[in-house]
């Protein structure tokens, strides 16, 4: 059985919620059904909608179905970037992306280190159109690895991690998605907290907590991975970050952040961090701090 | 006693993100500060940092060693501005950790739970 499904504009997690809320009613639904994408109502396709896109293909592939784009939908521009990209070729259309301005769609099947760190430093990061210096871009780029770390540390996922970045130069912004179609926070957490019922938003907000891991090991502290992100992004400015899994959902500004839960979970994790390429708004760690502090 | 140095990227090369790779380091070292030695760990040529890696490699060291101990006995060397903020803030977690006996215990319990289960 095959099910069309029209792809809006997607600029945003607003956005994007409509096109997770159609997809999830077919990830949820026994009966395996081949997936159409009809672009013919969209003029724009963030990276979040890449990503999720190219997570929702290889989910269906596993189960015996699949996803495919209707191509005469796409407008020119969309093509020419999913090309560009990779995900038509993730997608198993014979284009081979190129290296051009878009940042590409990426799917790790594990944490490759030294990919991942010349796709965040190379791709996403270095093309040029940051204003950053070497030592903060080090910093951006430890800040993010966490991010990867943790999703094939918990997500116990078997299709691995997706992501696709994008720059916006009128904004001055940059962006990333990470996903993981795995089983989440919220239920990593109700497992090792042993309460079943546990609103969605309090288990992300316990994860958020110095200190809190699900992942216990003999004789060592755990915990630091997304307290980690959420100090850099509230100790510089204009800064994002945004969790998806599982019914839960945090959002981190400088000045903010917010735990909650959404009505229609999405079946997966997805991370969304948005920079401003300007090293004027960033104020890092070892600027507050004496060099010659005892470490211990 | 003696001083010994030791260069981590000749343990796991140029990134020091996983369990994992901070377990080889810890591996490295640990022997070397029970014998009293004086250890420096140069960074050079790593240029990626991870809190797990960090966790293994050096907060658990505080569970066999003093912090006086560690901060006379334990130098680094070539560590980047980033690769400095992430182990402060992993030290910070650490030692709030070991200093909390409550949470040892808890921790060891649902391990040992765990291990028999």
């Amino acid at each position: 059985m095959e099910k069309r499904i029209y792809v809006s504009t997607i600029y945003t997690s607003g956005h994007l919620q409509q096109l997770l809320t159609i997809l999830n009613q077919f990830l949820t639904d026994s009966n395996a059904t081949d997936i159409i994408l009809d672009f013919s109502k969209c003029t724009f396709l963030a990276q979040n909608a890449v990503a999720v896109i190219g997570g929702m293909a290889s989910f269906l592939k596993l189960h015996g179905s699949s996803l495919t784009l209707d191509r005469e939908t796409l407008i020119s521009k969309i093509n020419i970037n999913l090309a560009q990209n990779g995900l038509l070729n993730h997608l198993g259309y014979p284009h081979t992306p190129w290296d051009g301005n878009s940042i590409p769609f990426r799917h790790d099947l594990f944490l490759n280190k030294k990919a991942i760190a010349c796709y965040l430093n190379e791709h996403w990061l270095g093309k040029g159109w940051l204003n950053i210096s070497k030592d903060l871009k080090e910093h951006i780029v430890c800040k993010v690895i966490e991010i990867y770390g943790n999703a094939f540390d918990h997500s116990y996922s078997d299709l691995g991690v997706f992501s696709c970045g994008q720059y916006y130069p009128n904004k001055k912004q940059l962006k990333l998605t990470i996903l993981d179609l795995g089983v989440g926070i919220p239920a990593n957490v109700r497992k090792f907290q042993a309460i079943l019922d546990l609103p969605e938003e309090d288990a992300i907000k316990w994860a958020f907590q110095q200190g809190n891991s699900t992942k216990l090991t003999p004789k060592m502290a755990r915990g630091n991975g997304l307290e980690i992100i959420k100090s850099f992004i509230q100790k510089n400015q204009g800064g994002k970050l945004e969790i998806y899994s599982h019914g839960g959902i945090a959002k981190i500004t400088q000045n903010n952040d917010e735990y909650g839960r959404q009505d229609i979970p999405f079946q997966g994790t997805i991370v969304n961090i948005n920079l401003v390429c300007d090293s004027k708004y960033y104020f890092l760690d070892s600027e507050l701090q004496k060099q010659d502090q005892p470490f211990f | 006693m003696e001083r010994k140095t030791v260069t981590v990227s000749q343990l796991i090369g140029s990134y020091g993100i996983t369990l994992n790779d901070g377990r080889e380091v810890y591996a490295s070292i640990q022997a070397l500060l029970a014998q009293g030695n004086i250890v420096t760990l140069n960074f050079q040529d790593v240029t990626l940092f991870a809190s797990p890696f960090f966790n293994a490699a050096i907060g658990q060291l505080l569970s066999e060693f003093k912090s006086d101990y560690l901060n006379e006995h334990l130098y680094f060397d070539n560590l980047s501005s980033a690769g400095h903020g992430t182990l402060r803030q992993v030290l910070k977690n650490a030692k709030a950790y070991y200093n909390n006996e409550l949470t040892r215990e808890a921790v060891d319990r649902v391990l040992h739970e765990a291990a028999i289960a």
